[in-house]
């Protein structure tokens, strides 16, 4: 095996590709089974002598390349796979894992071979062989070494890469010995990685190694047990206990736990600052979390009853300690409370406590309702039979029993000699006094405390926690509580209740009869918990209103109540609810001392809340309480006389916008079955709140408020609107967007350097564009069922339509937007969204936008395909396709829209084949460029090109036409092309480029001369210079002026023909026979010199000097020339070696005449010929000595600045 | 310029000053005393100490008259007082001595506030003594009072 040959066959296109991403999926072709298996293959790896690194150099490459172009022409014996490739691999790695680099590149080699796939294997027997081996080499090299920090995430990957793909059963096929020490060592390191990870936290270090790893192994902890039904029943209790136990212990303070504690027992207390930007732990940590959670199901037995001791012991020594703080605070008055390091390591204890607890119990409870997990079901199903359920009911309906085990019931145990025997539900909406009602509760939790086993016990601990801190926030000991344990805990209970609280038993097979006779539908225990909630959340809501994000947990827990009718239909029975409504309907403390966010949630609680299921009397009285408060203070206002003076008061805008928040709660809270109502009651508003854009128009937060309540309409509402309803909200947009575009009319944007921030409404309104726009994607509007006999008959014809709001809407958008602002990252992806939408959407309308604004539309979908992100460019693919086809359907040529898809044509093209692209973008790309060619097809130069170049791709030779299966063949195909075929190696397609070019000269088309893209004409050049096939038959005529396009960009204008050659002429004669030429920034002129050349016999040396790479084509004699760096010459160019120096600076500047002016010198022998503006005539004397000449120099295009040329010798020029 | 007087003519007799507002509840935009100062605030954080710390409030604010600029933190339970603030335009009638003549709405001319520093003031003279008529807008918070804005009349 040549290493030469070896490193000529890898694509550079792969090593670019690997290095981008360096955990690509192996997936080799057939053709690798063979030739990994060449016994030459494995001396590279046994031959290890002191050449180690090469070797694994090599081994990376043989890794990363899965075209193996040269091996597969190795005659081969088969067998099965490289087997004896990982122990080449593993005793690479241990030779050279002191090297961390090398290491490192052993380790993803393994990584890459731990993810092969595909076709390599011939079937199961040979894949299961291939991981038995990986494993026993990966089990040998982990028990051989002690791993090093640096090796963490390289084995963390292999595992990781092993476990997602290899089939299960693939993996269960394996002997069960080795499977069982496979597993056994995920284990410990899984532990000894999360201990690690932990230390690396307390030490606070920069480089979170075994953070990841950890993160990597749990994540593989997730993919296994998750399908554990292919594995031996229990296979993974053990370890998820191990694994479980060792999170828990890391997470706890001394004794119980490890945290905080550094290698040598030192604990570190240090407070730290945390800004409001750093994200709760349940957020920052949720993988880990989710892993542990769903290993400690696995291990339910073990896990729950843990927590539940844990987590009561340390509520009950939270208790205690509050205590001791609340005498000391009452036998002295020093506020000073001294230590607050013991509550703080409690609070943290219990933080995680109850985060795992929460992940253990329930699923994320995002969108769909959560099921219980069926591990959590079992568990209680199996513990049921040690439950005596009617001691439970009896219990739970006889609270005069004594509560015994509540730790520190103190002052109020007493009280329940007095209480009579009323029914649990009543407890918490009883008006007695607060000592009782509190005894109530407190007795309720206790028995569901003594008398759940199970999970339910685990809630019960929780619910403690959350009477401690709510009998604490009584005893105004607020100060020392923890806002973020109080977030936990409403957190917590938000989880539970979603997934536990009215569970709903057809959705399960089988059913823990504790846990529907304790929580299900008609349960005294369902009413009483519902009324702990609630009064939880009014409690939270007065206490904790200076703390935002405890605030915003708790409405949300409010929101889960009342979000479900059944649970809603509870809720509203309960005195507080009520009061809680007309609270906040009159404004009155403490809930106005919310922040907005929560204000708004709250409000979409209580509308929510008001679609229970009540008699029409009380529903009556509770809209009347709720909704029409708003109403009346908001239209008392704006009606009032002088409404126009007062309405710049702090106090009228502060009315305003709180009424502005709760618009935008109203319409959060839209549910199919409530829209009808709550339509009508936002359109009322929707129109008084366009009479505000005028009011407040220099009150950017006000107006931003306002937009901000019509795109929460558009977004909640329009989607379940019937036709007539949706015109009556077209219109009211339109006449939005109407104000908003003569407010914002010659409204300057200029502040470049403005912040994101203050460009909030046109984000508004381009958010609200798109969420019109969404209705024609998501409809569920039925007007018979959602409006029954509200729907007036829709004649009077479609006043407004969507396409008419949005596009008039573009209109406003697309002037305010620009180059700049397409920097803020919401925005520019916020403009993408809509563009591309219209683009789907109303493609018919394109052409009809008014000239400037398609230009800036086109301009702007080139410019997100090719400068943005790759999320940015795959939006324009994608509005690519419809305008095609929209072309298509026309017939129409020549129309700018037609011109434009030509021009992305080629833009796509490059794309796809010539630049290094994202691979995700292929698919995007590809449908792009199907439909752009289907269109121009007709074109026949094009399509000659294309069809020349995708000869390999599209089998079958008739012309693609626009139908599905063609479609998908086409892509299929492409997207192999683009993966598998190397540029360099696509002779084909590159070659042709020339040809087609000649062609076309002789075709004498009125077409626009096709040109070479910068980028072919890169290509071009390197492919010429590797294959060594310089010198040009095979060329068209590159050297014609205009072979390279203008790019006005780089300042580059082309001479005309005529003037080419006159200077062309001028500077042969002054070089003569055998005389050398520089050009500097001139290369029209070198084209025209190198066509003269050709033609006579007269022979001069040109040298090119030019910024622009695609003059490259030129082979040696170009230069790569900066005239910012005028002397920067490569070293072959030797001073004053030229006869003559013919320059056309970039730039009419002296600056730029003045650093040429520099080069110049430093080649000519003497002569110079100088072509700049007229207005350069003094400089040019100055700084070379130069005459200016009466010929004037012309240009293809006219430049508008008078053109000269300059010497400093006798010519013909001069008269 | 702070006059008690003034009090009557505004019509904001027995209106306080300011009024308490929870931390928490300020938003950007709105207004607070900093220091002794009305502000508007311009910026506005929350921060806490340690993971199971209060929150606290960091704002930034803009004197409203000065242009000066005030910080302060404090913790989000804290009441922090909001300024009363008024918002009037009067009619431009003269400029003499570096104070302005302006009518009221019931047709009385104060003669009590001088001529702003700065563009403004100057904007204002110029305009003036070029025969413009315009409305020159007042802010008044916390007894003080100064001459902010002006537009042309509309009539």
């Amino acid at each position: 095996m040549e290493r030469g040959d070896f490193e000529a066959s890898l694509g550079r296109h792969y090593i670019a590709m690997f290095e981008a991403t360096p955990n690509v999926m192996l997936k080799p072709t057939e053709s690798w089974r063979e030739s990994l298996l060449d016994h030459r293959v494995m001396d590279l790896f046994f031959t290890i002598g002191d050449r180690e690194a090469d070797l694994i150099v090599e081994a990376r490459k043989l890794c990363m390349s899965s075209e193996a172009c040269v091996f597969c022409q190795l005659p081969m014996g088969r067998s099965s796979v490289p087997l004896e490739l990982f122990e080449g691999v593993y005793v690479v790695h241990r030779k050279i894992r002191e090297d961390s680099d090398m290491a490192q590149d052993s380790l993803q080699c393994l990584a890459q071979l731990a993810s092969m796939h595909g076709p390599i294997f011939p079937d199961e027997n040979a894949q299961v062989t291939y991981l038995a081996h990986l494993v026993e080499g990966l089990l040998n090299m982990i028990n051989g070494i002690e791993i090093e920090d640096s090796e963490a995430v390289g084995i963390a990957n292999i595992i990781s890469n092993l476990i997602s793909t290899f089939p299960r059963s693939v993996l269960t096929a394996l002997p069960s010995e080795l499977f069982g020490s496979f597993v056994n060592c995920l284990t410990l390191l899984t532990c000894s990685f999360g201990r690690s990870a932990a230390l690396e936290e307390v030490l606070d270090k920069d480089d979170m190694v075994y953070m990841e790893a950890y993160d990597k192994l749990l994540e593989s902890w997730l993919t296994l047990v998750q399908e554990d039904e292919h594995f031996p029943r229990g296979c993974f209790i053990q370890p998820a206990v191990q694994v479980f136990n060792s999170y828990i212990q890391c997470h706890l303070a001394a004794p119980d736990g490890t945290r905080n504690l550094t290698a040598n027992g030192v604990s570190s207390h240090e407070e730290e600052e945390i800004n409001e930007l750093q994200e709760d732990d349940r957020e920052l940590f949720s993988d880990q979390l989710a892993s542990i959670g769903m290993l400690g199901r696995i291990a339910a037995d073990h896990c729950i009853p843990l927590l539940t001791g844990l987590l009561e012991d340390r509520v009950t020594r939270l208790h205690g300690q509050l205590q001791r703080h609340q005498q000391h605070l009452m036998s002295t008055s020093d506020t000073d409370t001294g230590d607050r390091i013991v509550l703080d390591e409690l609070y943290e204890d219990i933080h995680w406590i109850i985060l795992v607890s929460g992940y253990l119990l329930a699923d994320d409870p995002q969108g769909e309702t959560p099921l219980i997990p069926s591990e959590v079901m079992e568990y209680s199903i199996k513990h049921s039979t040690e439950v005596d359920i009617n001691t439970t009911l009896q219990l739970l309906g006889s609270p005069g029993e004594k509560p015994t085990s509540i730790p520190g019931c103190l002052t109020n145990v007493e009280c329940l000699g007095m209480c009579p025997a009323e029914p649990a539900t009543r407890a918490a909406a009883l008006p007695g006094p607060q000592p009782w009602r509190q005894a109530m509760l407190q007795h309720y939790s206790s028995h569901i405390i003594q008398l759940e086993p199970g999970q339910r016990r685990l809630l019960s601990a929780v619910l403690r926690t959350s009477e401690v801190e709510s009998r604490a926030t009584r005893a105004s000991l607020t100060q020392l509580l923890s806002p973020q344990m109080g977030k936990d805990i409403v957190w917590f209970l938000r989880r539970w209740a979603k997934t536990y609280l009215l569970v709903d038993e057809k959705l399960y097979g089988q059913i823990s009869m504790p846990l529907s006779t304790a929580f299900g539908p008609d349960t005294e225990g369902a009413q009483w918990i519902v009324g702990y909630l609630l009064d939880k959340v009014i409690n939270n809501l007065s206490v904790w209103s200076s703390e935002p994000e405890l605030a915003n947990d708790t409405v949300e827990l409010l929101v889960t109540l009342v979000e479900r009718r059944e649970r809603a239909n509870i809720v509203v029975q309960c005195e507080n609810w009520w009061s809680l409504a007309k609270q906040f309907a009159s404004r009155s403390p403490p809930l106005h001392m919310l922040s907005s966010a929560v204000q708004r949630t709250l409000m979409k609680a209580l509308v929510l809340g008001g679609f229970a299921h009540m008699d029409s009397d009380t529903k009556q009285q509770y809209w009347a309480e709720v909704l029409h408060p708003l109403q009346q203070r908001f239209l008392n206002l704006i009606n009032q006389e002088n409404f126009a003076q007062i309405c710049q008061e702090e106090v009228v805008k502060q009315e305003i916008v709180a009424t502005l928040e709760a618009l935008c709660g109203i319409a959060e809270a839209t549910q199919i079955d409530n829209v009808a109502s709550l339509f009508s009651f936002l359109m009322d508003f929707l129109s008084n709140c366009i009479g505000l854009m005028e009011v407040y128009r220099n009150s950017p937060e006000t107006i931003n408020l306002i937009i901000e309540v019509f795109v929460e309409v558009a977004h909640k509402q329009i989607c379940y609107l019937g036709e007539t309803k949706s015109m009556k909200l077209y219109e009211v947009c339109l006449m939005l967007l109407q104000v908003y575009s003569k407010n914002n009319l010659g409204r300057k944007r200029l502040d470049v350097a403005g912040e994101e921030e203050q460009y909030q409404d046109l984000l508004l309104i381009m958010e609200l564009l798109t969420n019109l726009l969404s209705k024609e994607f998501i409809d569920f509007s039925d007007s018979d069922e959602v409006f029954r006999g509200q729907e007036q008959s829709s004649g009077g014809g479609r006043a407004v339509s969507a396409a008419d709001v949005v596009l008039y809407g573009v209109n406003i958008v697309l002037p305010l937007m620009s180059q700049d602002l397409l920097k803020f990252p919401s925005l520019c992806n916020q403009y993408y969204k809509l563009i591309t939408f219209i683009c789907e959407i109303f493609p018919e309308k394109i052409p009809q936008l008014p000239e400037d604004l398609f230009k800036s539309l086109m301009c702007s979908l080139e410019l997100g395909m090719t400068t943005m992100s790759s999320e940015i460019s795959q939006l324009c693919l994608e509005a690519l396709s419809p305008l095609a086809e929209q072309c298509a359907k026309t017939q129409e040529k020549d129309t700018p829209l037609f011109i434009a898809t030509q021009h992305f044509l080629k833009l796509v093209f490059d794309m796809l084949v010539l630049q290094k692209h994202n691979t995700e973008m292929t698919v995007a790309a590809g449908e792009a460029l199907y439909t752009l060619v289907c269109l121009h097809q007709r074109d026949a130069v094009i399509y000659q090109r294309l069809a020349e170049a995708f000869n390999g791709l599209t089998a079958s030779s008739t012309p693609p036409t626009l139908d599905r299966k063609q479609k998908v063949a086409f892509l299929k195909s492409l997207e192999e092309f683009v993966a598998n075929v190397n540029i360099y190696e696509m002779q084909g397609a590159i070659v042709f480029f020339p040809h087609s070019d000649s062609s076309m000269k002789m075709s004498d088309s009125d077409d626009e001369e096709p040109r070479l893209s910068a980028e072919t004409l890169a290509a071009l050049q390197e492919f010429y210079t590797e294959s060594g096939r310089t010198g040009g038959s095979v060329r068209g005529d590159p050297f014609s002026v205009g072979a390279v396009e203008e790019d006005w960009r780089m300042s580059q204008f082309w001479y005309s023909e005529e003037t080419a050659a006159r200077l062309a002429e001028e500077v042969l004669q002054q070089a003569g026979e055998h005389g050398r030429i520089a050009c500097v920034s001139a290369p029209s002129v070198y084209q025209k010199l190198k066509q003269l050349e050709s033609s006579r016999s007269q022979r001069a040396s040109t040298v090119l000097l030019e910024f622009d790479r695609r003059f490259a084509v030129y082979g040696e004699e170009f230069v790569f020339y900066d005239y910012n760096n005028p002397l920067c010459l490569p070293e072959g160019l030797l001073p004053q070696t030229f006869d003559v120096v013919i320059a056309d600076p970039p730039y009419l500047s002296e600056e730029c005449l003045s650093k040429v002016a520099l080069t110049v010198q430093y080649l000519t022998k003497d002569k110079i010929l100088l072509c700049t503006g007229a207005t350069m005539e003094e400089h040019a004397g100055k700084l070379l000595n130069l005459k200016i000449c009466s010929y004037l120099p012309k240009h293809n295009h006219n430049l508008a600045n008078e053109f000269r040329c300059y010497v400093n010798y006798n010519s013909t020029l001069l008269s | 310029m702070a006059d008690t007087d003034l009090d009557f003519t505004s019509g904001d007799a027995g209106a306080s000053a300011t009024f308490p507002m929870q931390c928490s509840a300020l938003r950007k935009n709105g207004f607070v005393v900093l220091k002794g100062r009305p502000c508007k605030i311009v910026e506005m954080s929350t921060s806490k100490t340690g993971k199971h710390g209060h929150a606290k409030v960091h704002m930034v604010g803009i004197d409203i008259f000065t242009n000066k600029k005030y910080e302060d933190i404090c913790p989000s339970t804290h009441n922090m007082d909001v300024p009363n603030i008024k918002r009037n335009d009067y009619q431009l009638v003269d400029i003499s001595e570096g104070f302005l003549s302006l009518m009221m709405d019931n047709g009385d001319v104060r003669e009590d506030l001088r001529v702003p520093e700065g563009d403004l003031g100057k904007e204002i003279e110029s305009k003036f003594s070029a025969g413009e008529e315009m409305l020159v807008t007042v802010l008044s918070a916390m007894g003080e009072e100064s001459a902010v804005a002006l537009k042309p009349m509309t009539k």
